[in-house]
């Protein structure tokens, strides 16, 4: 497989061959750190169409400095902080829908994706932005903290309590109360 | 741990969304036009550049060109090995300052002959390349013009030697006359006194 950064090179070069490649190689992953972030679809699908324009405008001057999917995170990163600044105050508890007595419809794999992301919705945003890039990105967390601009440590914390409170707001639709249960279904 | 897998399994079955096909083909469309648009920028960049090098060429080339005109015959090239056959030709001002001290045919005649054998012995000289024997044509020629700047002392001077019976010499002068001036009228009596 080609790498992400040879691509970039080549389509600097005018091959457009090699953007459609890297472009279906990173349009899930991009388009959904976007999506995760920016509450308002069409604002995300901007700021997705913005970060390819920055990506596409730079390739001409594109050096391999660094991870091709670092670089490319950091314009998404700087994008969603410039135009969503000041999002999410931190927020204590809002209200969560249970839904303990519903066992069954937690086994339902979109149902489970819904409640994952309304507890990611009540994540703060730097916490939210972590995980999505520990989850989408083959990034470590030495390259994340290169693209949000936060140091590692800062970024381990972020994570660990990004993950922590996706699994207590989980723990309230009762999903897991009896995750050991459900994994096998969920994984399936 | 097993609390950290079930939450990356629970997401990445849930990463299901992708950008819309109308915004995908958006983009790869202005990354398309973006190649395009680079190469047509960078053709025209070769245009300018091209320009550019064109005129600076042709700038020191009629600079060095108008420098060479104005430059002293004594200031025309000549290689060291040249230099060494070569008696050193006098200024363009001393030629100046010569011709404007001979005053009358006789004078003039004397300035000629003064400055004529420059260019004969620099053409007849078998050590001379035949570049350098050009510059020095050249050096020879530039003299004359200065000597006989104006048609109607050639004429006198071709008078004078009609007069005298040197009509060798008579010819010759004629001959510079009507390349120099071919717009000039020779008086009739002069070409016929030469047939």
């Amino acid at each position: 497989m080609i790498a992400d950064e040879a691509l970039m090179l080549s389509y600097g070069k005018g091959d457009v061959e090699s953007f459609d490649v890297l472009y279906s190689r990173h349009k899930g992953a991009l388009y959904r750190y976007f999506v995760r972030q920016v509450t308002n679809q069409d604002l995300a699908h901007d700021l997705y169409q913005e970060c390819w324009s920055k990506i596409i405008k730079a390739s001409s001057s594109y050096t391999q400095q660094s991870k091709w999917t670092t670089w490319a995170y950091r314009i998404a990163h700087n994008l969603v902080v410039d135009h969503y600044r000041g999002l999410k105050p931190v927020e204590a508890e809002q209200d969560v829908e249970t839904n303990a007595d519903a066992p069954d419809l937690a086994h339902d794999q979109e149902i489970l994706g819904k409640q994952l992301n309304h507890c990611m919705e009540n994540l703060p945003a730097v916490q939210l932005e972590v995980f999505i890039l520990s989850q989408e990105t083959d990034l470590t967390l030495k390259m994340i903290s290169s693209v949000v601009g936060a140091s590692h440590e800062a970024i381990k914390t972020r994570l660990r309590y990004a993950r922590s409170g996706l699994q207590d707001c989980l723990s309230r639709f009762g999903i897991y109360n009896s995750h050991n249960a459900t994994r096998s279904e969920v994984r399936r | 741990m097993k609390d950290n897998d079930f939450l990356d399994d629970l997401y990445s079955n849930s990463a299901k969304d992708v950008p819309p096909e109308s915004l995908d083909q958006a983009i790869l469309k202005h990354a398309r036009d973006h190649v395009h648009k680079g190469s047509i920028l960078m053709s025209r960049q070769w245009q300018q550049l091209l320009s550019l090098a064109a005129v600076m060429v042709l700038s020191v080339y009629v600079v060095l060109d108008v420098g060479d005109e104005s430059m002293d015959v004594d200031g025309l090239s000549l290689s060291e090995e040249a230099s060494e056959f070569i008696e050193p030709s006098p200024s363009g001002n001393e030629l100046r300052a010569k011709a404007e001290s001979f005053k009358g045919k006789e004078a003039k005649r004397m300035a000629r002959d003064e400055l004529m054998p420059l260019s004969v012995q620099q053409f007849s000289s078998d050590q001379v390349t035949s570049v350098q024997a050009n510059e020095q044509a050249e050096v020879g020629a530039n003299a004359e013009k200065i000597l006989m700047a104006r048609p109607e002392e050639m004429l006198k001077e071709i008078e004078g030697l009609i007069n005298e019976g040197n009509l060798v010499n008579a010819k010759i002068i004629l001959q510079q006359l009507s390349d120099t001036y071919p717009e000039y009228p020779v008086p009739t009596r002069i070409v016929d006194a030469l047939k």
